[in-house]
């Protein structure tokens, strides 16, 4: 019973937050988290909510089965987690969260987080899937866009052009430029465009390159990662079934 | 309220701008307009060669800017296109002696007294096209179908709309339907395809406007040339007609060459 008052849910003006008892054991911190989100019935539902995992260490399939938990429960959309840890906050990168420093991620806190005693220099919070940028213009060359967010493109991105995200990209025109999704690192992210005539496209740390001679694009396709290579599909209705995996 | 103040521009050098600032502002004054056409391409001046004004100049833009004379004394009225004005680039200077505000007051000035003002910019995306895009109410970019053209003058749109000029409308000059059909150059649909912005016309590969720029007389005077046709097209749409685009074929072609040797004999 007393492990259930160490997960503790605030309303906050940012939205709900969660913050969970750094000294639980993981697998006793899953079972009360769960067990507290149960309870909760719906009265949380479709809302955002901040993990606050104090210094707690996660390795990336703990911070995913935790991710999961959350996220099946009525719901519940992540939008960022706040973490002590770097070893989180690595990890946090490596699943293609970015990184926000506590200062910016705060913009409005009264106190500077180097300032706040029980913070220290290590300490971090990271934001996750913050809502997706939408640019309402061609990026032309020479021009790029860089964001921490899921980016759409309602324009071309023309070559010499090029567009950055640590997250998906998707161009409701032709790319024709360079287009480098997962930034961060996260390689379950795609690039997708009515017409896919990149120069160039990189997905984390893959690049695949244009042909000598490109042919002209058929229809809207999307690029991702399948077994350690950049492939690119037809996109179909149900292809995002292919994603959510 | 229309445009008036135009800056003729390009990124990539040699695209045709000088060529069009010049046919262009000739199309516009036998139209009926004044027209004042401005060489802003300081130290490489040549919109006064084209035009065939170049004995005619006595004070140049920096003279004017620098307070050296009136604007009244540096204009060039050309003689045989009543109407057509020309403020000459000065040769001996930089594009630096040439600041974009000063280049908006001047625009300013001629706006009152021409119903178009054509500014012929320098090549690139540095201060002298920062100044001749300064005073302007829009941009007509220049290119050919070239894709290294294309992409500059992606760039050059990029910098239009991002000076707040709006978007900018688009002349492929230089369009030749051999090289197309040969695979060798883009055609019309590619460009507007991947430029997205009005197009205002086409002008055809010519060699009426070679000539008629070592003889310093518009191709638009001549009213056999394709390419004066096609001058005199644009500036009708710049006046808001609804002119369809003139027919270009692959009349160089062997078999049409042929076909002029036998009927010439
Ligand atoms: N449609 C055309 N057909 C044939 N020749 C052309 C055509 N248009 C331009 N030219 C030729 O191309 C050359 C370059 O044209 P022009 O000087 O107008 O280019 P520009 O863009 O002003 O160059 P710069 O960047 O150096 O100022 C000239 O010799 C001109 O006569
Ligand atoms: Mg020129």
């Amino acid at each position: 019973m007393s492990d259930r008052l160490s997960i503790a849910f605030q309303g906050t003006k940012s939205g709900l937050v969660i913050a969970i008892d750094d000294t639980l054991p993981f697998d006793t911190m899953i079972a009360s988290l769960s067990e507290k989100l149960d309870e909760s019935g719906d009265f949380f539902a479709n809302a955002g909510v901040t993990l606050n995992l104090g210094a707690r260490a996660l390795t990336e399939v703990d911070l995913k089965k935790m991710m999961k938990v959350v996220q099946n429960a009525h719901d519940l959309r992540i939008v960022g987690l706040k973490s002590d840890s770097p070893e989180t906050v690595a990890t946090a990168e490596l699943v293609g969260i970015s990184r926000i420093s506590a200062a910016s991620a705060h913009p409005g806190s009264a106190i500077p987080a180097q300032q706040n005693g029980r913070q220290t220099q290590q300490s971090i919070a990271v934001i996750e899937s913050l809502p997706a940028a939408i640019i309402r213009k061609t990026l032309r060359s020479g021009q790029m866009y860089e964001s921490r967010q899921a980016v759409v493109i309602l324009g071309d991105v023309n070559a010499g052009a090029e567009v950055i995200s640590a997250g998906d990209i998707v161009v409701f025109g032709a790319l024709r430029g360079i287009a480098h999704a997962g930034a961060g690192g996260n390689e379950n992210c795609i690039i997708a465009a009515l017409k896919l005539e990149p120069m160039q496209l990189r997905i984390a740390s893959r690049i695949a390159r244009a042909e000598d001679k490109p042919g002209k694009s058929r229809g809207s396709e999307f690029a991702s990662i399948e077994k350690d290579q950049i492939v690119i599909d037809k996109w179909s209705s149900t292809s995002y079934r292919l994603l959510s995996e | 309220m229309a445009s008036k103040v135009f800056v003729i521009t390009s990124g990539k050098g040699g695209v045709g701008k000088t060529t069009t600032t010049a046919h262009l502002g000739a199309a516009l004054a036998l139209s009926g307009k004044k027209v004042a056409v401005i060489d802003a391409d300081i130290g490489l001046r040549n919109l006064d060669i084209v035009l065939g004004l170049e004995n005619r100049i006595v004070y140049d833009l920096v003279n004017v800017i620098e307070g050296a004379c009136k604007l009244s004394q540096a204009l060039v009225r050309d003689k045989r296109v009543e109407g057509l004005s020309l403020l000459p680039a000065s040769q001996s200077r930089t594009k630096e002696a040439v600041q974009p505000e000063q280049m908006k007051a001047l625009c300013d000035e001629l706006r009152e007294q021409f119903d178009y003002v054509l500014v012929d910019s320098p090549a690139g995306i540095e201060g002298g096209f920062r100044s001749a895009l300064a005073g302007a109410d829009s941009a007509i970019v220049v290119t050919t179908p070239h894709v290294a053209a294309v992409r500059d003058a992606d760039r050059i749109i990029g910098l239009v709309e991002a000076a707040e000029k709006g978007s900018p409308q688009l002349i492929i000059n230089r369009m030749d339907m051999n090289l197309i059909k040969k695979g060798e150059m883009l055609d019309q649909e590619d460009v507007v395809e991947i430029l997205a912005i009005r197009l205002l016309g086409i002008i055809p590969e010519d060699s009426a406007i070679v000539s008629a720029s070592n003889k310093g007389e518009p191709v638009v005077m001549n009213g056999k040339s394709l390419s004066g046709e096609a001058y005199r097209r644009i500036a009708r749409r710049l006046e808001g007609e609804d002119v369809p685009f003139i027919e270009l074929s692959s009349d160089s072609g062997f078999f049409n060459r042929l076909k002029s040797m036998i009927s010439s004999n």
